[in-house]
């Protein structure tokens, strides 16, 4: 969770920033609460690029090593990620099973890359609305 | 419903937005503030809808004082400058999110919402385009679901900023004349933001000048527009002609010609500024009444319904010059060729402290001016 949050924070910050508080403000003046707010307005703004950071988050903890093995001690079924299971496999000898787990893995990498390029292609769309704005307002 | 706003200040930062600003707008009143940008008229509109705190002053709508109230409770339309819809609704969804956000208690059944939404479409003229996003609208038709939307909560005020910045020129005068027509319907108290001075002079009752933060000018458009306080409202309301002098013997010299004026309170060499709008200076072949000043003809723009002409005075100043066709035709005149220009109304300030100023009307006497102080 604290080494993946800021992928997903990273993600979030500048598309906020991009897209701006007048929504709110709108959604504010039309007399709408703060919770209100962040689940009708807020939230569906955001949500491929929260969805984004969440992605690019899980994959950084599928492939967590150094962090795991050191600080939680690796307990098979309890602390464990896969990359430090290929390597307990590896070191059992059951080269089968550390090969299929590493398979595995590479295929969950493929997976999250696919995602990753259909959700981009949707942050762009969610930034591309405020692109049009910006451009109408410099003209 | 009116506006009362009394001394407010803000500041971002070092940056002083609102400098003790009092406003006052009568009920029903449409009311342009005007001024370029940085002079504090958008966050004066955000101060009256809760969306900024001013840090002294007060705001109150109808007597009473909302200037510590929630934005929520104080019922004010808002109307961005980019409309700020909702870009995951419908043009539907949009209208009636202040309908449907209200507590349970208040809130109008589905059927009331539906039947109040599709009445606000059709007065906005976008009922076909319920079920659009805003992303598939043109300029015009945000614009329009925009104010659909403000309505929907019926609000005591109705603020607009920069209504017409986003759009075509075409565009712009339609729906300039159309929220003129919307607002003499409703009879709502309006108040717009806007930089383009012939919006504010065709579409206000009365409009609100700002500069640096601070109200420069408040009256009729044919107030600030005849009678400008302040050279900032002179130039700002039009295409001016300026002219630097100083008072000689009583009079006033220009370099390029001198006023005889009753300029009694000016002391001896003081300077002053004399602006003339293109359209109150003429052009003649031979000398006539005084004041008048030769120039030479520099360059004749003919489209449109006044001819721009542009001359160059002895002293090398740029004047310009507006006439009517039938008046240049009648001339016949050339490029290069030496004329005399003929002042028909200017009005002079002094240079320094604007407080007094000279409203010099050449046209029913030429030598008498009449001078008055600004409030």
């Amino acid at each position: 969770m604290f080494v993946t949050l800021p992928f997903v924070a990273r993600e979030l910050i500048p598309l906020m920033q991009a897209q701006g508080q007048a929504e709110e403000e709108a959604a504010r003046t039309l007399g709408a609460g703060g919770w209100q707010i962040f689940v009708q307005i807020t939230l569906p703004n955001i949500r491929w690029g929260l969805l984004y950071g969440v992605i690019m988050g899980n994959a950084r903890a599928m492939g967590e090593f150094g962090a795991v093995s050191v600080v939680s001690g690796h307990i098979r079924g309890l602390t464990n990620t896969m990359p430090l299971h290929v390597e307990i496999l590896y070191h059992e000898y059951q080269f089968a099973a550390a090969f299929g787990v590493a398979s595995l893995l590479t295929l969950l990498a493929l997976g999250t890359l696919a995602a990753r390029r259909v959700i981009e292609w949707h942050v762009t769309t969610e930034l591309g609305y405020h692109a049009v704005a910006q451009m109408t307002e410099e003209r | 419903m009116s506006i009362e706003v009394r001394h407010i200040t803000k500041a971002f930062g070092t940056f002083v937005a609102l400098d003790k600003v009092s406003l006052t707008v009568s009920r029903g009143e449409l009311v342009a503030l005007l001024g370029p940008s940085g002079s504090g008229k958008t966050t004066l509109l955000r101060v009256i809808a809760g969306l900024e705190q001013p840090e002294r002053g007060s705001v109150a709508l109808d007597g009473q004082d909302l200037t510590h109230r929630n934005v929520r409770d104080r019922q004010v339309g808002f109307v961005f400058q980019h409309y700020a819809l909702f870009r995951h609704m419908s043009v539907f969804d949009n209208v009636a999110f202040g309908l449907r956000v209200r507590p349970r208690r208040q809130r109008p059944s589905a059927q009331t919402i539906r039947d109040k939404v599709v009445k606000l479409l059709t007065l906005v003229r976008l009922e076909q385009l319920a079920a659009h996003y805003p992303a598939q609208l043109s300029g015009g038709q945000r614009q329009r679901v925009a104010l659909a939307r403000a309505l929907a909560v019926e609000p005591k005020i109705l603020l607009l900023d920069e209504p017409f910045g986003a759009l075509d020129a075409k565009v712009r005068q339609e729906l300039r004349r159309w929220l003129r027509g919307l607002h003499d319907d409703l009879g709502i108290t309006s108040l717009f933001v806007t930089h383009d001075q012939e919006e504010a002079l065709e579409l206000a009752d009365r409009v609100v000048i700002m500069r640096d933060g601070q109200v420069e000018q408040v009256g009729t458009p044919t107030e600030v527009y005849e009678h400008p306080a302040t050279p900032f409202v002179y130039h700002f309301l039009g295409h001016a002609n300026v002219f630097h002098g100083q008072v000689e013997e009583s009079r006033l010299d220009f370099g390029a010609f001198r006023l005889e004026l009753p300029l009694g309170h000016l002391p001896e060499a003081t300077t002053a500024v004399a602006y003339a709008r293109p359209h109150l200076l003429d052009i003649a072949h031979q000398p006539t009444e005084p004041p008048q000043f030769r120039a030479t003809i520099g360059s004749i723009h003919t489209a449109g319904p006044l001819v721009r002409v542009e001359l160059v005075t002895e002293i090398g100043t740029v004047v310009h010059v507006e006439i009517p066709q039938e008046r240049y035709r009648q001339l016949a005149l050339q490029r290069g060729a030496a004329v005399f220009v003929r002042v028909k109304e200017m009005q002079v300030f002094p240079q320094h402290g604007n407080g007094q100023l000279a409203d010099v009307d050449l046209s029913s006497q030429h030598t008498g001016a009449a001078s008055r102080s600004s409030v």
